[in-house]
C-alpha cells in the first residue's frame, strides 16, 4: 500500500507509557494536522516518525518498507522543528545546502536547488547572510527551504511557526502551502492551535489521554489555502468545539463511542 | 585595526625599552642589553647554527603538537559523549595530568632510547591529557538540538562530523591549540636538553656551561619572535575566520 502507515502498539520513557496504541494510515500528498494538549505526545510521535528514536514498540512504514535508517535515502524527508535549528557558523545558503549535500557529491552534473528554494521563500537578498544577523521570521523561512530541499515524500514539522506574530507566522503559512502545492509531499503537521490546523490540513488529528492516544480523526471538507481568521475556519472551529467542548484539553467528549479514554487529564 | 598593531607593537616595544634601560644601569655580564643580544643573535644567524639548531626544533614542536592535538581531540570527543568510557578513562586522565613532566621524558628517553621518537612522544604525552580535558568539556556542551536536525536528514557521518559537531568545538580547539604551543615548545626544550644532541634545547645547556648569557637571551629571543609570528599570522587570523559568524 501507499502512503504512511504508522503503527505503534506503545512508546515508553523511563517505564512510563507515553503514547499508546496508534494506528494512522495517510496517503501521499496528504496534509494531515496532529493537535492535542501539551503532553499529548504529538512531538514524541513525530520524532519516532524521524527516525529520532528508535526505542519503541510497533512499525512505521512508507510504502510498505520500514522508514529508512539513518544514513539512507536522505531525500524523502524533511523537517522543521520549533525552533530554526540552523547552524550558525553556516551561511544562509549553506544551512540549506548542507542537508543536499550528499546527493551533490553523488550526482555529476547536480545543480543545488538552495539557492531557487531561498528566492522562493523570500530571500533573494539573505543568501550569503548568518542566521544570527536574520529576524525569528527570516530564520523559519531559512528552515522552510530546508526542509523542502530534497522534494520530500515526507515532510515533518513540529509547531513550526510557533511564537511569531500573525502577519509573519500567516506569510509563512502561505509560503509553506505554496511549497506543498509544487511538490506534493504528504505532511504531517503538529500544533495546539485548533485554528491553524483547520487552516491548513485535509484531516485533523486530535491527541489526548494517557497513555495517548487519536481521540478523533476530522476530516476538513473545505477547499485548502484558507484563512487563519476566516469565517470558515471561525465557523469548523465552533462547530467542532460545539460537539467537543473538552477536544483541547485531550478529552473526547460523552457522546462519543470511546468511553475508555475519558478519565482523568485535565 | 591599524591601531591595534600599533599598541601590540608599542607594548612590546616598551619592554624592550625597559630591559635595555635595566642593562645600562646594572652594567654587568649577567645583563647584556637588547643591542648585544640582537648582535649575538644575527652572529649566530650568519653562520648558520641558530636557523639549524631552530629548525630542528620547530620540527619537534610541531610533530608533538599535531600528534598531541589529534589524539587528544579523538579522545576528548569520545570521552565527552560516553558517560561509560568517561567513568573507565577518567582516572587515567587525572594521572596523565598530574605526572610530572620530567618523569614522561626521562621514562621515554630509558625505554625507547635516546631517540627523536622518544622525544617527540614524551612531548606528545605531557600534552594530551590537557587537549583531553579541554575538548571533553566542549563535547559534553554540545547542541543535542542541532545534532538532531543531522540525524533526521540522515546526514552522513562525515558531514555530521565536519558541518555539525566540530564547529561547537572550535572555540575549545582554539584555546586547547594556543595553551599546546605554549606548553610543547617549553616541553621540547627540555627533552633536547635531556636526551638530543641538537635542537635550542641542547644549544642553550650549552651556552649555560659556557656561562654565555647572550647568547642563551640571542636564542630566546629567536623562539619568542617565531611564536609571536605564529600567533599574529596562523592564530589570530584562524580565530577570526572561524568566529566571523558571531558578529
Amino acid at each position: 500500500m501507499s502512503g504512511l502507515r504508522i503503527a505503534i502498539r506503545e512508546k515508553r520513557f523511563d517505564g512510563e507509557a507515553v503514547l499508546g496504541e496508534i494506528d494512522i494510515t495517510a496517503a501521499p500528498g496528504e496534509f494531515i494536522a496532529l493537535v492535542g494538549p501539551s503532553g499529548a505526545g504529538k512531538s514524541t510521535l513525530l520524532s519516532l516518525v524521524a527516525g529520532l528514536d528508535a526505542h519503541y514498540d510497533g512499525t512505521i512504514t512508507w510504502d510498505g518498507a520500514p522508514l529508512s535508517p539513518p544514513g539512507q535515502s536522505p531525500e524523502h524527508m524533511g523537517l522543521m522543528f520549533q525552533e530554526p535549528r540552523l547552524m550558525p557558523w553556516l551561511t544562509a545558503l549553506d544551512n540549506v545546502r548542507l542537508v543536499e549535500a550528499e546527493r551533490a557529491a553523488r550526482e555529476s552534473g547536480f545543480e543545488s536547488r538552495a539557492a531557487a528554494l531561498l528566492d522562493e521563500v523570500g530571500l533573494e537578498a539573505a543568501h550569503q547572510v548568518w542566521p544570527n544577523q536574520l529576524s525569528g521570521g527570516m530564520q523559519r523561512r531559512v528552515a522552510l527551504a530546508r526542509a523542502f530541499v530534497n522534494e520530500p515524500r515526507l515532510l515533518l514539522m513540529d509547531e513550526p511557526f510557533v511564537s511569531l506574530d500573525m502577519p509573519t507566522g500567516n506569510r509563512l503559512r502561505r509560503s509553506l502551502l505554496a511549497l506543498c502545492e509544487r511538490q506534493r509531499p504528504l505532511v504531517l503537521f503538529v500544533t495546539h492551535d485548533l485554528r491553524e490546523a483547520l487552516a491548513m490540513a485535509d484531516r485533523v488529528l486530535f491527541m489526548g489521554g494517557a497513555p495517548a492516544r487519536v481521540l478523533l480523526d476530522h476530516p476538513v471538507d473545505t477547499a485548502r489555502g484558507r484563512d487563519l481568521e476566516s469565517a470558515d475556519v471561525a465557523a469548523a472551529q465552533q462547530s467542532l468545539l460545539a460537539r467537543h467542548p473538552q477536544l483541547l484539553s485531550g478529552i473526547l467528549g460523552a457522546d462519543a463511542n470511546q468511553d475508555e479514554n475519558n478519565e482523568e487529564q485535565a | 585595526m591599524k591601531w591595534r598593531w600599533l599598541i601590540r607593537t608599542a607594548s612590546l616595544a616598551g619592554l624592550v625599552l625597559i630591559w635595555q634601560l635595566v642593562a645600562l644601569i646594572a652594567a654587568s655580564d649577567l645583563l647584556p642589553t637588547p643591542l648585544a643580544v640582537l648582535a649575538s643573535l644575527a652572529t649566530h644567524t650568519a653562520s648558520g647554527e641558530l636557523p639549524f639548531h631552530l629548525s630542528v626544533t620547530l620540527a619537534r614542536v610541531a610533530v608533538a603538537f599535531f600528534m598531541a592535538m589529534a589524539i587528544g581531540t579523538a579522545i576528548g570527543i569520545i570521552m565527552g559523549r560516553y558517560k561509560q568510557l568517561d567513568l573507565v578513562f577518567d582516572g587515567a586522565l587525572v594521572l596523565g595530568l598530574n605526572i610530572p613532566a620530567l618523569v614522561t621524558i626521562i621514562l621515554c628517553y630509558l625505554w625507547f632510547g635516546l631517540t627523536d621518537v622518544a622525544a617527540v612522544l614524551a612531548v606528545a604525552l605531557n600534552k594530551i591529557p590537557t587537549v583531553v580535558v579541554m575538548v571533553r568539556e566542549g563535547a559534553r556542551a554540545v547542541d543535542p538540538k542541532l545534532l538532531a536536525v543531522a540525524q533526521a536528514y540522515r546526514l552522513p557521518r562525515l558531514t555530521t562530523l565536519r558541518r555539525v559537531f566540530l564547529p561547537q568545538l572550535y572555540p575549545y580547539l582554539m584555546a586547547s591549540a594556543r595553551n599546546g604551543l605554549a606548553l610543547i615548545w617549553k616541553i621540547v626544550l627540555v627533552v633536547e636538553l635531556l636526551g638530543r644532541s641538537n635542537g635550542v634545547g641542547f644549544q642553550l645547556h650549552l651556552y649555560y656551561q659556557f656561562f654565555d648569557i647572550t647568547s642563551i637571551l640571542a636564542y630566546t629571543l629567536a623562539f619568542a619572535g617565531i611564536v609571536l609570528l605564529v600567533e599574529a599570522f596562523i592564530m589570530r587570523p584562524m580565530d577570526n575566520r572561524l568566529n566571523r559568524w558571531r558578529s
